[in-house]
């Protein structure tokens, strides 16, 4: 790491270049593996991944079948072998935590509420019924483009809240009631949703 | 919402997944930075790293960060003092995809070729850090977009 008093401790050569070589000195194998899976949203062959993390192709493989094991790797198969991406529920729990933490029933519900006459707004100014009709009327220098990519990152957010929604009481092993027990004597917590205290956040 | 963006093209929805990867880069890279986090959860439009210092005269500075899910992206910088560049990568028509939106005033046109080249998220914000560092340490905008050190 620098300190702001050592100006001459900057890369060497090609800033791109240098990115690599710290990427590497930072990380171990499996890390790379991981962090590169993790934007992988088109499937891809082990020696793709392999080669943007910057490892051998069998490492890649033992990492990404570590990783499928846990879930959050897909494994699509293919006449032509394994392709991998990342899997999109796990990676969507992460989220789905925080809106945990963060809002209460009613604030999700409100957010879905939103996010539905934003959509109304987008089907009644263009005259489409979804985003696939919006994308056939654009032209490459439309004005339109910005409100596709809004309205993309509406259909997302509803997707997300309606699954934050529904798991907002999800408590199978009644695991609140075995805390409240737990800490009897104590004041009531915040109100929060199932995930909202999920241990796993600190790890992303 | 889409506010200090020029995207014109389809560069589908914010991949908050690939903008909490970046969140860990910024973090764990340098010490100025004082906080990381999405503007909103429920709606996320940008990821927001800020400096507990800036460029020159600047006292804090921060970078709104936008990665797509087609792999574009856009690394807005603005601070205490008003400066702001941008590095971008998304279509944009009879322009440089890569391109890089010079200080003080980020403007839409005459944008010049982005000198990052690599697409992969965690290179990217790693050279962009890279970038800004060495600005840091110079008290100098002059050579944001110059890949090569010594330049």
């Amino acid at each position: 790491m620098t300190s702001p008093d050592a100006p001459t401790e900057h890369w060497e050569g090609d800033v791109n270049e240098a990115a690599v070589e710290d990427w590497k000195a930072d990380t171990t194998t499996f890390e790379r593996i991981r962090q590169v899976i993790d934007v992988t949203t088109e499937p891809q062959s082990a020696k793709q991944i392999a080669e943007r993390a910057r490892v051998s192709e069998p490492t890649a493989r033992k990492h990404l079948a570590a990783l499928a094991e846990t879930g959050r790797v897909k494994t699509i198969t293919t006449d032509t072998g394994s392709r991998y991406m990342r899997a999109p529920q796990m990676l969507a729990m992460q989220r789905i935590a925080d809106i945990h933490r963060e809002h209460t029933k009613d604030e999700i519900r409100q957010a879905i509420q939103d996010l539905k006459s934003e959509r109304r707004d987008f089907q009644e100014r263009y005259d489409v019924g979804d985003i696939d009709e919006l994308t056939l009327k654009l032209e490459p220098d439309d004005d339109g483009w910005q409100d596709l990519t809004r309205w993309q990152q509406v259909e997302q957010n509803l997707e997300i809240a309606q699954a934050a929604l529904t798991l907002y009481d999800f408590d199978p092993d009644d695991s609140r009631s075995a805390a409240a027990r737990a800490s009897e004597g104590r004041t009531a917590t915040r109100e929060r949703g199932a995930l909202g205290d999920n241990p796993a956040h600190s790890a992303a | 919402m889409t506010e200090q963006t020029d995207i014109e093209g389809n560069v589908g929805p914010i991949d908050d997944v690939t903008l909490e990867g970046i969140r860990s880069v910024f973090a764990n890279l340098d010490g100025l930075v004082e906080e990381a986090a999405f503007d909103s959860r429920l709606d996320p439009t940008k990821l927001e790293i800020r400096f507990s210092d800036g460029i020159g005269d600047a006292s804090w500075c921060r970078f709104d960060i936008r990665w797509f899910q087609k792999g574009y992206y856009s690394f807005h910088h603005t601070d205490e003092q008003g400066v702001n560049f941008r590095f971008d990568y998304h279509p944009k028509p009879g322009m440089p995809e890569k391109h890089f939106h010079s200080p003080p005033e980020a403007r839409s046109a005459n944008v010049e070729q982005s000198c990052i080249t690599t697409t992969e998220p965690m290179l990217v914000a790693r050279a962009i850090h890279s970038l800004w560092r060495r600005a840091y340490d110079t008290k100098s905008v002059e050579l944001l977009n110059e890949a090569e050190n010594p330049p």
